[in-house]
């Protein structure tokens, strides 16, 4: 079979290569045929080409005649009768460019003929020669000149070559001789007169007659009479009709020849150009004796050819060969067929052993009965058994399938293809005979014969165990903190909902745990975030051993950790969480070389039939670790509904929510305190800070001190400052548009929170920009606390903003002492002296020597200083002469609704006021 | 209401004539370079209109053509010609043309010579009689076509019409370029051995005073009238048909009512070769590169009716070559 099928591809190739050789003889036929037909179209066209010149040099001979024959008959030629007639010559003949009367002139008669010509109007006529660059100068003695003695017609261009001397151009003076010699025409360029012409010459002769030797002729030259030609007008039609044909037009003397006109063939396109012919075809024009050379040539390029006509070429040639071939096919063919079947069928099975050998998937094919006859590789992986020791053995032998989720033995595969119409998937635990277990997925498929007769099944097991495994990492992850490995917040609160639900419904009663690592940021901020991770993990181990199996200890975030006691009384979960507490408070964490403690502040709760919802039992549970943390930590809260602490909380948590909706809904205004320059001659501009005020439902005014608390305790101070940040840069924008020469310095407020976050110098940049904020007339205080609590981001964020022209004070300096040791890190303008130092300062000696030393300090700094809380004449007084720069508390100015009005720098005027201090 | 639509009719007058120019500029020749004719005459001398039409025709379409009329045929004195000179001048530096073009001797005389001599202006002259010796030309910036009579060809042939001829008599007005054409005639004719008489006329009477006595001379040669202020044709016609004996000749085809042959020069060929020269200047050309030549052309004229009344018989290759004369 093989055999016939290799003769059959034989006689295919050879068809094949027949058909291609036909195909290309009927293609060297076309080609031939088309360079025949260039050839002859060439030669057509260069008969017409021959035909029209000779026709025109005929013509242009003939004038040159009529002018010689006027000449010779004339005794007197006036240039009024010159002019008449050839006007005539030139207007038949368009490519006539000008019609020139040369007379030949002794050098013994050069004086009279050029005065003559002057007087008669031309004054500055005489005999000339070219440079060659179209300049005529004077033409030097010699024995005779040839000089233009007429021109027709008479124009600016050509009327300056009169009297330009023939005979001082070489190639004009032997034109001139052969036409004189032979009394015939020749032909010679004329670059002078006018670019891309040529002039044909016609000598005439003293006397009435031409003579007849030629000696006689030379002797009896009286001039000349030349064409001016215009060669693209002469040649424009056949350049028009025959662009791709070159062409040269010469006159030949004896061997030598002369180019009259010159256009050169187009350089062939295409790539077949190489490959053509050249055509050239070089005839004789005779013009009486004289011969006129016109050489033509064309190069062939591609556009000669006709593709249709191949086309209609070869498609008969091969048209032709098809037809023939087809009947010899169609009988090989037929043969083959057969062949190919067989050969068809052996692929076919060749590829379904090769593929079953080589997936990944289990294949186990059995008959009716369930008895194997077939595995491939991977089903012998899988289930253990050999190929040749399956075959023949019943499935269940060799494996069972058991439910995934549920353990119990799922139906027999085979019997389930054939329910479900042949073809079944399933996930499932597959047993094999040794016990051990694969998670696989099994598809299962009924085989039937051409009648549908079933034959036997076929099954297809994938082993899916590490995609389980894969599943079972992803939920753990999902539920899971990667730190500790504990249960995180999500899985947390599922499984309090879990148990709240089971109290409500089954009256049993659990507690629940909030704990918080007290001071840990410190632990964090001294071992860095590495070593706080590894702190953290030993604390939730050693928690994790003090719980009971049954109960649930949770990472719910950073430092804050749950634990929920299942079916705990609050009496046993009390003296637990104590032990937490206790157990931890002794305990020594270790990192590195360091040794830390730490201690737990602890929220509990119950959980029972009045707890509520899952909502509030959280909120119980966190609130209580609050009051446990804001009572000092390192002890444990029981919520209580009716708890004072928790009330207090409560009422911080309804300060959050009224701060909150006067954010939104703009209950906020700023006030503004002035701070005065003490010095008269201060050049030190006003200064005014920044304060906000909230108003109530009502529209009164809300403390500070009321709402200010509840937001450091919920973070929401950065909220708040961004709020007076914006505020005021939007209204300040407005201030300086109408009062640009306003000198004033506001000042504005950062607090803790808000130097921690990491947004903080983002933002200020954008509204900024926004406001189009000049930065250097805005300053911001910090506490020397806050800087302290964050000193490496609130470097930062003064680095940066500093940088952008904006300045800081430092607020409440004084209050810790260790601040003088960072006071030379800290890039600020401004010291505020603490009211605490100012307050009292006229009756307490360390007040005054603590606000001697800042103001000292702050001047070696270069910072100028700002002593608050100034309530009385004397105390403004004292801190004047103390070198005080600038001054600020109720004496000297009361908080009050910012009037951003103008004001001008100035100097406070010592006055009576309140005494009650600025917040 | 009204008013306020009226005044916006006013606005869109305002605005529309700039407009209009800005459209309209390209058609009207706004782009094109400016040429200047200065005539020395006035328009209906005969001459000067044929200068004139030869110039128009060549530049028309290519420049912007704008004329003065010195009118110094008309009004001879020295201090007029110099006014209007002057008034040429200054309309020259007002309009500021690219290229001036004058026609005939006085414009050459009291406009070229004294005020732009070397100048950066080109100047084109054409209609120059004789020679530009007197005036110096060429320039660097003046070339043109000076102005010849075929005065050898007209003694010739008047000589070979009255074989023997010994005395001619030249009769032109009383002016200068007369004067100039009288002296070339005379070259011209005692060149042939003719003795040569002239009467320059400044009235009709003496003209035809002048003419009657040209009937004892052997042939005349009939100058211009142009500066006979009195001058008539009709009366001059009418004086001197019944008179008329001899041949008379001229080579002004405006004074071939009162002559017999003319060979006249052609005054289209002088506007019309001033017209090409200031054409290839606006074109970038020097204009003492183009040559000053002189015109060639000239036509034959009979005037049968003049002919017939005075008896004189022509040849007959000569009287079927000539141009009738209406």
């Amino acid at each position: 079979m093989a055999v016939d099928t290799f003769n059959l591809e034989r006689h295919k190739a050879t068809a094949t290569l027949l058909g291609v050789l036909v195909a290309v003889a009927a293609l060297a036929l076309a080609v031939r045929n088309d360079v025949r037909d260039a050839d002859a179209e060439f030669t057509a066209q260069n008969g017409a080409i021959e035909r029209l010149l000779t026709r025109r040099l005929d013509n242009l001979n003939a004038s040159l005649r009529s002018l010689s024959g006027m000449h010779h008959a004339m005794t007197r030629l006036s240039q009024q009768e010159l002019s008449a007639f050839a006007q005539e010559i030139a207007g038949s003949q368009p490519y006539v460019r000008a019609i020139v009367q040369l007379r030949l002139v002794d050098d013994a008669e050069r004086g009279v003929y050029e005065e003559q010509f002057r007087e008669s109007g031309f004054p500055t006529f005489g005999i000339a020669a070219s440079d060659g660059n179209g300049n005529l100068t004077p033409s030097p003695r010699k024995p005779q000149y040839m000089p233009l003695n007429f021109v027709e017609p008479l124009n600016p261009a050509l009327a300056r070559y009169l009297g330009l001397d023939f005979y001082a151009d070489p190639e004009l003076k032997a034109a001139l001789d052969r036409a004189a010699h032979s009394g015939q025409v020749a032909g010679a360029p004329s670059p002078t007169l006018a670019k891309q012409s040529f002039l044909l010459i016609k000598t005439v002769y003293k006397g009435f007659f031409v003579p007849d030797a030629a000696q006689e002729r030379l002797a009896q030259v009286d001039g000349a009479y030349a064409l001016l030609i215009d060669s693209s007008a002469f040649m424009a039609e056949i350049l028009n009709e025959s662009p791709m044909v070159g062409l040269r037009l010469s006159t030949w003397h004896g061997p030598a020849e002369t180019v009259l006109f010159e256009k050169p063939a187009p350089s062939p396109s295409g790539p077949v150009a190489q490959w053509l012919p050249k055509h050239v075809d070089d005839v004789e024009i005779p013009l009486g004796p004289v011969r006129f050379g016109l050489l033509s040539e064309r190069e062939l390029d591609g556009q000669i050819f006709r593709p249709m006509r191949w086309i209609t070429l070869i498609t008969t040639f091969v048209g032709l060969y098809v037809a023939g071939a087809l009947v010899v096919f169609t009988r090989l063919r037929a043969a083959e067929a057969a062949s190919e079947a067989g050969e068809q069928l052996f692929r076919e099975k060749e590829r379904a052993q090769v593929t079953l050998q080589s997936i990944g998937e289990a294949v186990i094919t059995t008959d009716p009965t369930g008895i194997v006859d077939f595995t491939n590789p991977a089903a012998e992986q899988l289930t253990g058994w050999r190929a040749a020791d399956a075959r023949g053995h019943h499935l269940n032998e060799i494996f069972s399938l058991v439910s995934e989720t549920s353990g119990k033995p799922l139906p027999d595969p085979i019997a389930r293809a054939l329910r479900d119409h042949d073809e079944s998937e399933a996930a499932a635990i597959m047993i094999r005979s040794d016990g051990g277990t694969t998670a696989v997925v099994e598809n299962a498929a009924a085989i039937r014969d051409s009648e549908g007769n079933f034959t036997g099944a076929a099954l297809i097991v994938r082993d899916v165990s590490r995609e389980r495994e894969l599943l079972r990492e992803m939920a753990f992850q999902a539920a899971h903190d990667p730190l500790t490995r504990l249960i995180n917040r999500r899985q947390f609160e599922r499984e309090v909902a879990a148990v709240v639900e089971d109290a409500m419904s089954s009256n049993t009663c659990h507690a629940l745990m909030y704990i918080d690592l007290d001071q840990f940021k410190t632990i964090n901020d001294s071992c860095g975030h590495i070593g706080g991770d590894q702190l953290l993990k030993q604390v939730a181990s050693h928690l994790g051993d003090s719980i009971r199996r049954l109960d649930r200890l949770a990472r719910l975030g950073g430092d804050e950790f749950g634990v929920l006691l299942r079916d705990c009384s609050i009496d046993k979960a009390l003296e637990v969480a104590e032990g937490l507490r206790r157990d931890v408070k002794d305990l020594r964490l270790r990192w590195e070389d360091k040794s830390f403690r730490v201690s737990l502040s602890v929220g509990l709760v119950a959980i029972d039939e009045r707890s509520g919802s899952l909502e509030e039992v959280l909120r119980a549970a966190d609130a209580a670790c609050y009051v446990a943390k804001d009572q000092g930590r390192n002890r444990v809260h029981f919520y209580q509904p009716d708890d004072e602490m928790l009330a207090r909380r409560s009422s911080d948590m309804q300060w959050l929510q009224l701060l909150r909706e006067a954010i939104d809904r703009e209950r906020l205004v700023l006030y503004g305190q002035t701070i005065s320059p003490l010095h008269q001659d201060s050049q030190h501009p006003a200064m005014c800070e920044l304060l906000v005020r909230m108003l109530d439902a009502e529209g009164h005014i809300v403390p500070p001190m009321t709402f200010i608390p509840a937001a450091e305790r919920f973070s929401m101070m950065f909220d708040l400052d961004l709020w007076v940040i914006g505020s005021a840069f939007r209204q300040l924008s407005e201030l300086w548009a109408r009062h640009p020469q306003d000198p004033r310095i506001f000042t504005i407020n950062l607090s803790g929170q808000s130097l921690d976050h990491p947004d903080l110098e983002h933002k200020i940049r954008q509204l900024e920009q926004q406001y189009s904020i000049d930065p250097y007339r805005i300053c911001f205080e910090i506490t020397e606390t806050s800087v302290i609590a964050n000193m490496d981001k609130a470097l930062g964020l003064m680095d940066g903003l500093r940088q952008r022209g904006f300045l800081f004070a430092l607020d409440d300096f004084g209050t810790g002492l260790s601040s003088f040791a960072y006071l030379k890190k800290l890039p600020v303008d401004y010291l505020k002296i603490d009211g605490e130092f100012v307050r009292d300062i006229l009756q307490d000696p360390v007040d005054r020597a603590m606000v001697d030393t800042i103001q000292r300090i702050g001047g070696v700094l270069r910072m100028t200083t700002i002593a608050e809380a100034i309530e009385d004449a004397e105390t403004c007084q004292l801190l004047t002469s103390m070198g005080i720069d600038y001054g600020q508390g109720y004496y000297l100015s009361r908080p009050g609704p910012l009037a951003l009005e103008s004001a001008a720098s100035k100097v406070v005027t010592l006055r009576p006021n309140q005494s009650k201090r600025s917040v | 209401m009204l008013m306020r639509h009226t005044q916006g009719v006013a606005n869109l007058k305002v605005l529309s004539l700039p407009v209009l120019l800005a459209l309209l500029g390209p058609a009207l020749g706004a782009d094109l370079p400016k040429c200047l004719f200065v005539s020395s005459y006035h328009q209906g001398y005969a001459w000067s209109d044929g200068v004139e039409r030869g110039l128009r025709q060549t530049l028309d379409g290519k420049c912007r053509l704008r004329q003065f009329d010195m009118d110094t045929k008309r009004k001879k004195s020295p201090a007029v010609k110099e006014a209007a000179a002057l008034q040429a001048k200054a309309l020259i530096e007002s309009w500021q043309p690219d290229v001036v073009i004058t026609a005939d001797d006085n414009a050459a005389k009291y406009l070229v010579q004294p005020h732009y001599k070397e100048h950066p202006l080109p100047f084109v002259f054409c209609g120059v009689n004789w020679t530009a010796e007197e005036y110096g030309f060429p320039y660097t910036n003046v070339t043109g076509m000076i102005e010849v009579a075929p005065v050898q060809a007209m003694v010739d042939e008047a000589r070979a019409l009255v074989p023997g001829a010994s005395r001619v008599l030249y009769i032109g007005a009383d002016t200068a370029t007369e004067r100039k054409n009288a002296a070339r005639l005379r070259k011209a004719a005692e060149k042939r051995g003719l003795a040569f008489e002239q009467r320059l006329a400044p009235s009709l009477a003496t003209w035809i005073d002048a003419y009657r006595q040209g009937q004892a001379f052997d042939f005349i040669i009939i100058g211009s009238n142009a500066g006979i202020s009195d001058w008539d044709e009709r009366r001059a016609i009418a004086a001197i048909q019944p008179i008329t004996q001899r041949l008379t000749v001229t080579s002004h085809d405006w004074m071939m009512p009162v002559s017999m042959l003319g060979m006249t020069k052609i005054p289209e060929e002088q506007g019309e070769w001033a017209g090409q020269v200031a054409l290839q200047i606006l074109g970038g050309a020097v204009p003492n590169s183009i040559p000053v030549i002189a015109n060639r052309k000239w036509d034959l004229f009979l005037n049968r009716s003049l002919i017939r009344a005075a008896g004189v018989e022509l040849p007959a290759q000569l009287s079927s070559k000539g141009k009738v004369y209406n």
